[in-house]
């Protein structure tokens, strides 16, 4: 199956990238990725941890470059236009790279270039002599298969079929591509039965369903772009509503035209001899040019010639062949008479932006509560039926002989299923232990804006709570809420509060993203002045059991005044 | 090496013979240009080297307050690329499918050959006896481009699409209803610069940049902007409060120089909360999100008007859950849209 990679896949942010890189690095003789990733970042074309510029390559700065987000989007980059043949590598190793000829007339274009990427997404096919290192072996130019597979499927493809389809199938075998056509009707008619062959597909790839999926990503991005394919919902073909593709008008006009044309590929291209390779080189670029739109009057007489040389080739037909997406360079700039990879080196240097990673790594730093002062459980707190059956539970696993740390870790395990009914008053059970009055919302009130609210005199903390099942690890989107939270509490009054007293997000896990989230947490402050505390289950879970067995607990005035991400451990 | 030219380049464009004095706009024809012995004739496409009506400059979708920020370059002028320019009859053509008929194409063109007329936009391409064809020679393009800066300094009477009984408006949700998520920020900001204030969005993909666009207006307002196409609008709140955070660190803006805007398809429904929670922000943080819906916008749009924020216009909470009156004195006339249609002007429910 063709492995197309998985990155940004936005048509008009691919322009604009291009654009700048070659207005910044179009007088170099070539650019590496470092070079990509300054002018990318410069230009705010990319952000880091939602800062643009020379902030985001700082924060990215890392000794380690698969880390280092600049030089990933880069790279990210690269590949696409690399396979776009907008860029190609200026010598024999996949880098410095060379803006293509092709590359410099989309770069250059005045005007909306959608006719030139359709070629460019069109030109795309495999083997190439620039792809001798791939896991696949499939001979296929994919675009043209693509769309050939969906008119003869009815019109209509749900995503998976794409990848044991035409990014599995050598195109020019007839017979296989009509036993490729045979194998997706077979298929349709139950999800259960696409869902287990694709499952048995990606298993003889070596990989799993979910990395096979996300080959789909670029060439369904490729298709919406140039308005080959839209999205539909369609029970047809597995008996329940699925997101599907469906080919356009502009997807069958396309491929009709496409059918017409000399399709050449490289075998064939390389069994030709040099004059004639020249001729077609030549009539490949040109005729990509030409069918988007771009005047080639002044070269007409040589278009003649070569179409002249190579007629036995053509056979009338229009010429399908893009160079520079299947041989290398040299050959392609002899061919045109151009020489590219000339002029000056690198202006950037990546190294000079001074690494802020520290800094950043220093912001997803959790603070730990010491579990030192008694505190001896306040029963008259727990009132409710699921509070004695939480103390009951702990009480259980305790007299099986489970230690507090095996109680707290089997506790935790077993509530990463609960929902919103479980999870709230879970939490709320929790507070109360620790010796906080604490109720729950009920779920899906929308009058009450939080989840539970620790009930105090003067004090009170509302809490936003994300149960297991809504979101595993706690996301902005919580802290966000506790905002809210506090500034619903303060302007309705229904607790008393101060603006100095926390606002929680409780959740499972501690969020994925702890710097962005702290940052978060620290903007908020900076700008309105309230605290955002954050806690996950099992720290939650780990004061109640100490508290229950060892009658330990942390300064419960902490909590009070609690900023950013906090743990307990025993 | 020979870089070839894409086909752009016109054998003629067309100029005017005389500047008018002003332009009158009407739903059904072309409009008028009226010039100064009150003459008036209506005027064909120009040919523009540089379509306004296709393109954005790069100062309209630059916010000056945040200079740093990460914004998309798309310089389009129709959100959804409905308006293409057709090489082999040299002026833009409308791809009616595609359009939902935000009049924003027809409000930058400067002679006003674009125009609304049963549903669709029109484009007048004949020409009239106030214009002339010319080679498109170095000197009729800066000519050309003259006239058009001149013109864009006369006064614009009139209004593009009549919204009836809202029909026009119903033509419009419905494709809007239907649109691809990664349409809606381009819609909010294109219809926001074609109402006279600059705006920049955030690129599609990044997830960094919280808020999904600033805008600054005309008469000096500047703030965050969150699009809601769906139902969650409580996100919108949410996210402006982000935003106005990030804006204070990050840009040294402060949350009370600002006026953020919420800008939805529909109304948040009462039940939602959205209202009260705006009324909260209001009563704690003195910060009053004003919130618009895409179909007044479009009523501002097609009624020649600007979006001046400086005063929250548009800051409608809990107690006032509608903003037809605003809209209403803004435009200086009753708005025949139903109560309730769509959600536009109040809330469905």
């Amino acid at each position: 199956m063709l492995r197309f990679r998985n990155p940004g896949t936005q048509y008009s942010t691919q322009i604009q990238v291009i654009k700048q890189l070659y207005e910044k690095l179009g007088d170099q003789a070539s650019f590496s990725l470092e070079d990509m990733a300054v002018v990318i970042a410069q230009n705010k074309l990319m952000t880091a941890y939602g800062y643009a510029g020379d902030d985001a390559l700082k924060l990215s700065n890392t000794d380690q470059d698969s880390m280092n987000s600049a030089l990933m989007n880069a790279k990210m980059y690269a590949e696409v236009f690399r396979m776009l043949g907008w860029v190609t590598p200026y010598g024999n190793k996949s880098y410095p790279l060379v803006f293509t000829y092709i590359g410099i007339h989309v770069a250059k274009s005045e005007i909306d270039c959608s006719a030139l990427y359709e070629q460019c997404v069109l030109g795309i096919n495999n083997p190439t002599e620039l792809s001798d290192r791939m896991s696949y072996d499939e001979k296929v130019r994919f675009f043209t298969c693509a769309l050939r597979s969906f008119i003869d499927l009815g019109g209509t493809m749900y995503k998976h079929e794409l990848c044991f389809g035409p990014m599995s199938v050598n195109d020019q075998d007839e017979a296989a591509y009509q036993e490729m056509l045979v194998t997706v009707k077979q298929v349709r008619g139950s999800y259960k039965r696409l869902k287990a062959y694709f499952e048995k597909f990606a298993s003889e790839l070596g990989m799993k369903p979910t990395p096979v999926d996300n080959c789909t990503r670029l060439p369904i991005a490729f298709m919406k772009s140039c308005n080959m394919v839209e999205s539909v919902t369609d029970n047809s073909l597995y008996g329940k509503s699925m997101q599907c593709l469906k080919i356009t008008e502009h997807g069958r006009d396309t491929y009709i035209k496409t059918s017409k044309m000399k399709d050449l590929r490289l075998e064939e291209f390389n069994s030709y001899d040099e004059s004639k390779q020249r001729a077609l080189i030549r009539l490949g670029v040109y005729s990509m040019l030409g069918r988007s739109g771009y005047d080639m009057s002044s070269i007409e007489r040589v278009i003649k010639s070569d179409s002249r040389e190579c007629s036995s080739v053509l056979e009338g037909k229009e010429l399908l062949f893009s160079p520079y997406q299947t041989i290398r360079r040299g050959l392609i700039e002899d061919a045109l008479d151009i020489k590219l990879g000339v002029g000056a080196s690198s202006h950037y240097d990546i190294s000079t932006f001074e690494s802020t990673v520290s800094e950043r790594s220093a912001l997803a730093q959790i603070e730990t509560w010491d579990l030192n002062i008694s505190n001896n459980v306040n029963m008259a707190l727990l009132t409710e039926p699921e509070d004695i059956d939480f103390v009951n539970q702990i009480n259980d696993l305790h007299e099986k002989g489970y230690d507090s740390s095996k109680i707290v870790e089997t506790l935790f395990d077993y509530y990463i299923t609960a929902t919103q009914t479980v999870f709230y008053p879970l939490i709320a059970t929790l507070f109360k232990i620790v010796g906080f009055k604490c109720s729950f919302s009920r779920p899906g009130d929308n009058g009450a804006r939080w989840d539970a609210i620790i009930d105090d005199e003067y004090r009170s903390i509302p809490i936003e709570i994300k149960s297991p099942t809504e979101e595993q690890h706690l996301s902005i989107k919580a802290i966000r809420q506790a905002l809210e939270n506090k500034i619903v509490l303060l302007s309705r009054k229904t607790y008393i509060t101060s603006p100095d007293v926390t606002t929680l997000a409780v959740g499972y896990y501690m969020p994925n993203e702890r710097a962005e989230v702290n940052r978060l947490i620290s903007d908020i402050k900076e700008t309105y002045g309230y605290k955002v505390g954050v806690i996950d289950l099992k720290s939650l879970l780990t004061v109640a059991v100490s508290i229950l067995l060892k009658g330990k607990s942390f300064d419960k005035e902490k909590l009070y005044s609690l900023e950013g991400l906090m743990n307990a451990s025993f | 090496m020979q870089v070839f030219k894409e086909s752009i380049e016109r054998e003629f464009i067309v100029l005017l013979k005389d500047i008018p004095n002003s332009v009158i706009h009407y739903e059904g024809k072309p409009a008028e240009l009226v010039s100064t012995d009150f003459s008036s004739k209506c005027a064909g496409c120009l040919r523009c080297i540089n379509p306004k009506c296709m393109h954005f400059s790069t100062e309209e979708i630059t916010c000056g307050e945040v200079v740093d920020f990460p914004n998309d370059s798309n310089t389009s002028v129709c959100p959804v690329n409905a308006i293409k320019w057709d090489r082999n009859s040299g002026h833009p053509i409308i791809d009616n499918e595609l359009c939902f008929g935000c009049g924003l194409c027809m409000k930058r063109c400067p002679v006003g050959a674009l125009y609304y007329s049963s549903g669709k936009i029109m484009i007048n391409t004949k020409l009239s006896s106030i214009e002339e064809k010319v080679s498109a020679s170095r000197n009729n393009i800066a000519l050309q481009e003259k006239q058009i800066k001149q013109i864009s300094t006369q006064r614009k009477w009139g209004c593009y699409i009549r919204e009836g009984s809202g029909k026009a408006i119903r033509i419009a949700y419905e494709k809007l209803e239907r649109l691809n998520s990664n349409y809606h920020n381009i819609v909010a900001r294109n219809l926001l610069i074609g109402l006279g204030c600059r705006s920049a969005m955030r690129r599609i993909g990044d997830v960094y940049t919280r808020m999904d666009a600033v805008y600054s207006s005309r008469d000096g307002a500047f703030g965050a902007v969150e699009v809601e196409f769906g139902r969650d609008t409580l996100d919108a709140s949410r996210g402006i409060l982000d935003d106005m955070a990030v804006l204070n660190t990050r840009y040294g803006i402060d949350k009370n120089q600002e006026t953020p805007l919420v800008i939805c398809l529909q109304l948040p429904n009462a039940r939602q909360g959205y209202w009260q929670v705006v009324k909260d922000i209001h009563n704690v943080e003195k910060v009053k999100i004003s919130t618009i819906s895409i179909g007044a916008l479009l009523l501002l749009l097609w009624n020649n008007a600007e979006l001046d924020m400086a005063e929250s216009p548009f800051y409608a909470d809990y107690d006032r859950m509608e903003i037809r009156t605003k809209l209403e004195y803004i435009l200086d006339g009753e708005i025949n849209i139903p109560i309730k249609d769509l959600g536009v002007l109040e809330p469905v429910k």
